[in-house]
């Protein structure tokens, strides 16, 4: 990142800090504390270890979610490849894919009840279509000639589908993860606001209820930067793991 | 032995909404190539001769009529007709000798002889020292000989090559040709096998070819049948070359006349 491309984020906490310190009076200023009030909450969360310990809550709800997610990279590559399966199974994605994943957490909450089981659930949710959607493109988008020529050189049905289709749809599934765990990183905060007694997302609501934005802030801050940090390690994980991918390496 | 005998072949690919009719690519062909001959196909682009191609690949199935090798009629794909694409059709998550191991990993040999017969290829079609490229990494050429080398490599009975040096630039691919021809004329038991190339090149035809079918245009049907008796390596300053060249280039010609 070219340090020119920083001048508008610098200029904006700039005139965040010049409201809040001048044109805020002493009881609005507490809805919009300036930037160095919020740096120090985030140095006070941080040396507690209360940060940490909701950031590991969410990340680890985020991990499992994702693991679980995974299972839509068979069922994709299976609706790629079979008619059959895909004509079966494409009316059921088709109805559940437009609800968000956030219209499950009523649901969620009444199945899984506060905790755990119920983030993960939402955020499996959020990560499962973009996956199962990207990979059902790759595996269609894949060159009829390499599924012929694996043929012609004796390769069998299950190989051509592990050694040259997965393969082949390799750039586009992890792309599908990338966005898959993106949606899921916000559905997790979501989730968090109202069924959970962790995580960034409650971190937030709950700094709320006791009027501490500068602890908002710093959960917030918090989920940008991870969310940042996670598409980031897909994309340079991609680059390394599929050298031969133009794509990759854009 | 592997002599190929196509008798009677039609195809037709359905139309594809309701009143789309259905395209006559192929219309009543027949004619047989001998055991190690080198056979092409030439004809105009569209005139099907792609499609008998990936019939006798056995990746599509003759609408009426038979394709016979060995006697046996064509079935599934398998190695012992492996087909060289024009665009190649590297796996491109694998290195050249990955690539040219393919086939021969499917067959279940053993690691050891792979290596061996892996560098065997290679070493073939010139390609010592690019081993642990990846397709990205290369050019044109270079990409349609690791192709070649990984259709040699599993030993087929029948090579089937589809424009193979079409995508190449004037230059690359005389060098092919030229090299294809060095290939051929040395008698090498490793690629005398019955080949089958499909070309709209007079020239690539006669530089290469024992036998000579030109199709007619779409529905494709067989026009004529040549025998190639020049010496090789051959020369297109050669006038047996030069007259050969002007018959079929008549007979393609006449094509044209039909159509306008």
């Amino acid at each position: 990142m070219r340090l020119r491309s920083l001048y508008l984020l610098a200029a904006v906490i700039a005139g965040w800090y010049l409201v809040s310190t001048y044109v805020l009076d002493k009881t609005t200023r507490a809805l919009l504390p300036p930037p160095q009030a919020v740096v120090k909450a985030a140095w006070e969360l941080g040396q507690s270890g209360e940060l940490w310990v909701h950031l590991r809550d969410s990340l680890k709800r985020e991990f499992v979610a994702f693991l679980w997610a995974t299972m839509s990279i068979p069922f994709g590559i299976a609706m790629g490849w079979w008619k059959a399966v895909e004509e079966q199974v494409d009316p059921l994605v088709e109805v559940l894919r437009p609800v968000p994943p956030l219209a499950w957490i009523p649901l969620s909450i009444l199945w899984f009840g506060i905790g755990d089981t119920q983030n993960q659930f939402i955020i499996f949710l959020g990560c499962f279509f973009p996956i199962l959607l990207n990979t059902i493109a790759g595996v269609k988008g894949v060159e009829p000639n390499l599924v012929r020529a694996a043929r012609c050189l004796g390769a069998s049905e299950g190989r051509i589908l592990w050694r040259v289709v997965l393969r082949a749809a390799l750039p586009q599934i992890i792309t599908g993860i990338r966005v898959g765990l993106g949606v899921g990183w916000m559905a997790l905060v979501a989730a968090e606001l109202v069924g959970a007694n962790s995580g960034l997302g409650f971190l937030i609501n709950d700094a709320r209820t006791v009027l501490r934005t500068d602890y908002v802030i710093v959960g917030m801050a918090a989920i940008g930067v991870v969310g940042l940090v996670i598409d980031r390690a897909i994309r340079f994980a991609g680059a390394r793991l599929l050298p031969w991918s133009q794509v990759m390496q854009r | 032995m592997s002599a190929v005998t196509i008798s009677g072949v039609r195809k037709t690919f359905p139309g594809h909404g309701s009143r789309d009719e259905a395209v006559l690519a192929l219309q009543d062909v027949s004619f047989g190539v001998a055991d190690r001959e080198f056979c092409s196909i030439l004809g105009h682009s569209g005139c099907g001769k792609t499609t008998l191609l990936m019939l006798l690949a056995g990746f599509e199935q003759p609408s009426a009529g038979s394709i016979l090798v060995d006697g046996k009629p064509v079935g599934a794909p398998t190695w012992q007709r492996t087909v060289v694409f024009q665009d190649y059709a590297l796996f491109p998550w694998m290195t050249v000798e990955e690539n040219v191991g393919f086939g021969l990993e499917m067959k279940g040999v053993a690691a050891a002889t792979r290596k061996e017969v892996v560098a065997a290829n290679i070493a073939l079609v010139g390609l010592g020292g690019f081993e642990r490229r990846f397709p990205h990494q290369l050019s044109g050429g270079m990409k349609q000989r690791v192709s070649i080398a990984r259709a040699l490599a599993v030993d087929p009975e029948v090579l089937l090559m589809d424009e193979p040096f079409a995508a190449l630039d004037a230059q690359n691919r005389s060098r092919m040709q030229e090299e294809m021809g060095r290939i051929l004329a040395s008698a090498d038991p490793r690629v005398r096998k019955t080949m089958v190339l499909v070309t709209h090149s007079i020239e690539e035809a006669i530089l290469l070819s024992d036998h000579i079918v030109v199709l007619t245009r779409r529905p494709g049907r067989v026009k004529a049948e040549l025998q190639v008796d020049l010496p090789r390596p051959r020369s297109e300053m050669d006038p047996g070359f030069i007259a050969l060249k002007q018959r079929i280039r008549d007979l393609i010609h006449d094509e044209f006349e039909i159509e306008a």
